[in-house]
């Protein structure tokens, strides 16, 4: 071959350097050819988690050729058990989305360009930057923001470095409810739907946050007889097979859990061995809310007093094979009160005496993984103070640092206390509030951000991008599956490699490393990925050959039913009805009502509240073009009014409005509907994509974000996202 | 077209094609770095006029004749910040939509009938058939697929290169083969590129040209 002078791509490989100009005899050069014969090759079939939403649905890749060939749910898993929803499906097939962050990138200029670049160059100039950053600033402004749940190798490079910034999403999730729930009970208790004959599910929409495997139990529980309410202000997709809908005023969800409680307690129908034994405080939380009635609450939540007392004597009746869902994200976690409301929940439930009895609560089954040591033998740094304030005197004492405050990260750079910040697999700028003000995140010295796509955190902020890769072409660290639901066995499963991957987007581990050894910390993860599953499945007498066989491995049980012996992970080992940590922070230890933050009160004026669809559960799932044709279909990206509220508007189905909040005004299409409260208006919490990089999303509907303010709960740390008051008037467009 | 022959000078073949076999693949070259990420070099190498001499005397050398369109690539490019800003925008997708130069995402993925994925038969999706056959290529002669482009191995600078490969190494049936099967989605490309809200004639002139030349070659 003759030599050619300019720049070429490819490379000679050692084997066929020096080969002479001749035709191997494999080479099949005719592509109609070659196409057809690739046709005869085997499908062979891949365990791995779902990456559509936080539940880890077990999915088998059925592979050909290296590519994609379909994908189907694991039965033994216990959130999929053979079923997936849309998004499992959408989020699968965006391997091959050119969208995608190809290589690593770096900004170029001010403007929203980007220059691809090795992954050395990367890596070296990164690792250099930061250098720089933490001998003169210190390690303590280095953050790393990421979902959480699952392994994200930072916090071994933070503990060497002197950073205790390790900060999840879940102030914008659901960290009202854990944080209570780890206070009162010692952690999350998850409901049995099997053996349920009763279930009061407030503000907790299973078939629009979906865990396929808990929509599946809930059908199979109402077509044995158990009872279902779904008290929320929307006709929601649960309320579709309830046996009754309970349409609430948002926000007062506490209210009437306080009629609840005070029914189930004045008429003498609660639980009191289980009282007795196992809860500390009852007579504090009474004297503070005895006179809260079933009257009292039906002001406030307008849902009739006889009603209220009537589903608190249908729950005693059941008791203990009853329960009120520990609920989730908005409709349980975002309001002023939703702390209380956290509580009170707790409360009830320990009214009922349901905790660990057949169709009540039970804690998650777990397990422990083997780990391997880090060759890292070099200094460490002192750690410093938190840049968010999380769990500091005088700053935020009561949120958990384990858990973070993410939507202040403009205010810890502006302040000096964050200078360094590494996203991964998160998108703040569409996911927590105020994206104008979450913008000011590209003011910090050096931002790095891990995603799969060009989110707008990534495209507005990040000086370097490194593109992970996509969940179908890598293997992680196993995981216990478990939580959320009742599973009596703990299952362990993971991730495995099943489509042929490029070199040009990386796996985390891998990327860690590359980051921390042009950082100077050499050896910090000694370990491939194979060697660390193989040292985490060990301990349990499992090897990553089984699981990549089984895909779900199920343990033996170890969470069953017990009349007695209870013991909770708290101080007193009981459930405590007054948070210890509360009282020592000057509050009031118990629950009493607490008002929500805003009311709307003009005519045009709403509440705007948001949730879930059954096709979308993140911003993640917006660039999907499947997922998208879905919304096309349904209208997804329309604002629900109530009927009369329109009527008094003159606004009609499908007419543009114009949504103001004191922060910002964007206008929308409506979907009038009586299956509203109608105080409050109600968006899909998925839409609303700015990055113009995200084709399929980009200008698809609006976000709750864009509307509040990017507030912190003093108590929990939450966005409070539930809290806004919105004018609306008809037209825009 | 100026002139719709191959070649200018039929009678000596044998000369002819060593001098192809010689600059063809050079000229290739240059078309595969314009399609890829502008590098800085590259563009001084443009602006500073010495591209377009070095592009004249190859294009002579392989006696080929003449473009109509022939402006100077000093002319045809814009300034460098401009140029990264219009590849951001048409190919990164700075701007929606995209439209990288990218020969899957102009053919119908698979012609495998038995996928299940639902997108089987659709356009604008990665790691198609065309992308396997290119993989099966480049794997079969030793040539080893940058990193950056592994997710594209049949990006249009790739296949360029391997078109050069081919004819440098004299395997021209092989080369005509290949633009046939790899390189007949230009035209749709270049409509995409229309389409874009993005000013990309730069694009649009250097694929014209370029299929002028594997015209030229495919009648070879």
């Amino acid at each position: 071959m003759r030599p050619i002078s300019r720049r070429s791509f490819l490379k000679a490989t050692a084997a066929t350097a020096t080969a002479a100009a001749i035709l191997p005899k494999a080479l099949q050069m005719d592509f109609k050819v070659f196409a057809q014969e690739a046709q005869n090759n085997e499908v062979e079939k891949i365990p791995s988690l779902c990456n559509g939403c936080s539940s880890y649905c077990g999915v088998w890749a059925y592979v050909k050729n290296g590519r994609l060939w379909k994908i189907e749910g694991n039965k033994t898993h216990m959130k999929s058990q053979g079923h997936l929803c849309a998004r499992a499906h959408g989020i699968a097939q965006n391997v091959y989305n050119p969208g995608r962050v190809t290589q690593p990138m770096k900004r170029v200029g001010d403007s929203n360009n980007f220059e691809p670049i090795t992954w050395e160059q990367a890596f070296q100039e990164i690792g250099s930057k930061m250098k720089d950053i933490v001998e003169e600033h210190g390690g303590d402004k280095v953050v790393w923001a990421c979902h959480g749940g699952k392994e994200s190798y930072a916090s071994q490079f933070l503990d060497i470095i002197g950073s205790p910034n390790y900060i999840t999403h879940y102030a914008t999730c659901f960290t009202a409810k854990t944080n209570i729930w780890s206070n009162m009970v010692g952690g999350m208790y998850n409901p049995d739907f099997d053996n349920a004959k009763m279930m009061l599910f407030v503000g907790r929409n299973y078939a629009g946050g979906i865990i396929p495997a808990a929509m599946k139990r809930i059908t199979e529980a109402k077509e044995k007889g158990a009872k279902i309410v779904v008290v929320d202000p929307r006709f929601c997709e649960l309320a579709t097979i309830a046996d009754e809908w309970l349409p609430i005023r948002p926000g007062t969800d506490l209210a009437f859990y306080l009629g609840i409680a005070h029914t189930l307690i004045s008429e003498d129908l609660y639980d009191k061995d289980f009282v007795e034994n196992y809860v500390y405080g009852f007579e504090e939380f009474w004297a503070h809310n005895k006179d809260f009635s079933a009257e009292k609450a039906a002001e406030i939540c307008d849902i009739p007093a006889e009603k209220i007392r009537e589903i608190a004597r249908e729950l005693a009746e059941n008791a203990p094979q009853a329960f009120l869902d520990p609920g989730y994200h908005g409709l349980a976690a975002h309001y002023q009160n939703s702390n209380e409301t956290a509580a009170l929940n707790i409360i009830i439930n320990s009214l009922l005496g349901n905790f660990w009895k057949e169709g009540g609560l039970f804690p998650a089954a777990s397990t422990s993984f083997g780990k391997l040591e880090s060759g890292y033998y070099g200094p460490v740094a002192q750690k410093g103070n938190r840049a968010d304030g999380a769990g500091i005197a005088g700053e935020y004492p009561l949120v958990e640092p384990s858990r973070g405050i993410p939507q202040r990260i403009p205010d810890m750079i502006e302040k000096g206390r964050a200078r360094v910040i590494f996203f991964y697999s998160y998108n703040p700028l569409r996911s927590a509030p105020e994206p104008e003000y979450q913008k000011k995140i590209k003011n910090a010295d050096l931002v790095v951000s891990i995603p799969l796509d060009w989110n707008e955190t990534t495209y507005h902020t990040a000086h370097y991008v490194l593109p992970e890769c996509h969940y179908l072409e890598r293997s992680e660290y196993p995981k216990v599956i478990n939580g959320n639901i009742y599973w009596p066995a703990a299952q362990v499963a993971a991730r495995f490699k099943a489509l042929e991957a490029s070199n040009s987007t990386m796996a985390l581990l891998d990327i860690m490393k590359g980051l921390t050894t042009a950082y100077g910390i050499e050896n910090l993860y000694p370990y491939t990925i194979e060697e660390e599953m193989e040292a985490a499945l060990g301990p349990i007498g499992l090897t990553p050959e089984q699981l990549k066989e089984e895909g779900c491995i199920e343990l033996r049980p170890s969470v069953l039913p017990k009349d007695e012996g209870l013991s909770f992970g708290t101080f007193t080992e009981k459930i405590e009805f007054s948070i210890g940590a509360w009282r020592k922070e000057g509050y009031l230890g118990v629950p009493t009502w607490v008002p929500p933050l805003v009311e709307p009160k003009e005519k045009n004026e709403f509440r705007l509240i948001h949730g879930k669809q059954p096709w979308h559960s993140h911003i993640m799932t917006t660039n999907n073009p499947y997922l998208m044709a879905i919304t096309k279909e349904k209208n997804g990206t329309f604002m629900w009014m109530n009927s009369a509220r329109a009527e008094e508007l003159g606004i009609e189905d499908g007419d543009w409005v114009t949504v103001t909040s004191e922060i910002t005004s964007k206008k929308v299409q409506v979907h009038v509907t009586e299956g509203l409260y109608p105080e409050c208006v109600w968006l899909p919490s998925t839409y609303g994509t700015f990055s113009e990089k995200l084709e399929e999303g980009f200008e698809q509907g609006v976000n709750y974000n864009d509307f509040i303010p990017a507030r912190i709960d003093k108590k929990t740390g939450h966005v409070m996202g539930q809290e806004c008051i919105v004018t609306i008037t008809k037209g825009g467009k | 077209m100026a002139n719709t022959l191959p070649f200018k000078n039929q009678s000596n073949q044998s000369y002819q094609e060593h001098q192809q076999e010689k600059y063809l693949p050079e000229i290739l070259l240059i078309y595969a770095q314009a399609f890829s990420f502008p590098q800085k070099d590259f563009y001084e190498e443009i602006n500073s006029g010495k591209l377009d001499r070095e592009f004249k005397e190859l294009w002579e050398n392989a006696n080929l004749p003449q473009l109509d369109s022939s402006e100077p690539w000093m002319e045809r490019v814009p300034p460098y910040e401009e140029w990264i800003r219009i590849y951001n925008e048409a190919f990164l997708g700075a701007k929606k939509p995209l439209a990288p130069p990218i020969e899957s995402l102009y053919k119908p993925w698979t012609v495998d009938e038995s996928f299940q994925v639902p997108f089987k038969h659709q356009k604008g999706y990665l790691m198609g058939d065309s992308a396997q056959h290119i993989l099966h290529i480049t794997k079969t002669l030793g040539w080893e697929i940058p990193v950056e482009y592994q997710m594209m191995p049949d990006h249009l600078s790739i296949l360029l290169e391997i078109l050069a490969r081919f004819l440098a190494n004299g395997w021209w049936s092989e080369g005509k083969q290949f633009i046939q099967d790899h390189l007949d989605w230009l035209p749709d490309w270049c409509k995409e590129l229309e389409e874009l809200p993005v000013e990309t004639e730069v694009y649009r002139k250097l694929a014209q040209d370029l299929e002028y030349l594997l015209a030229i070659i495919a009648k070879h």
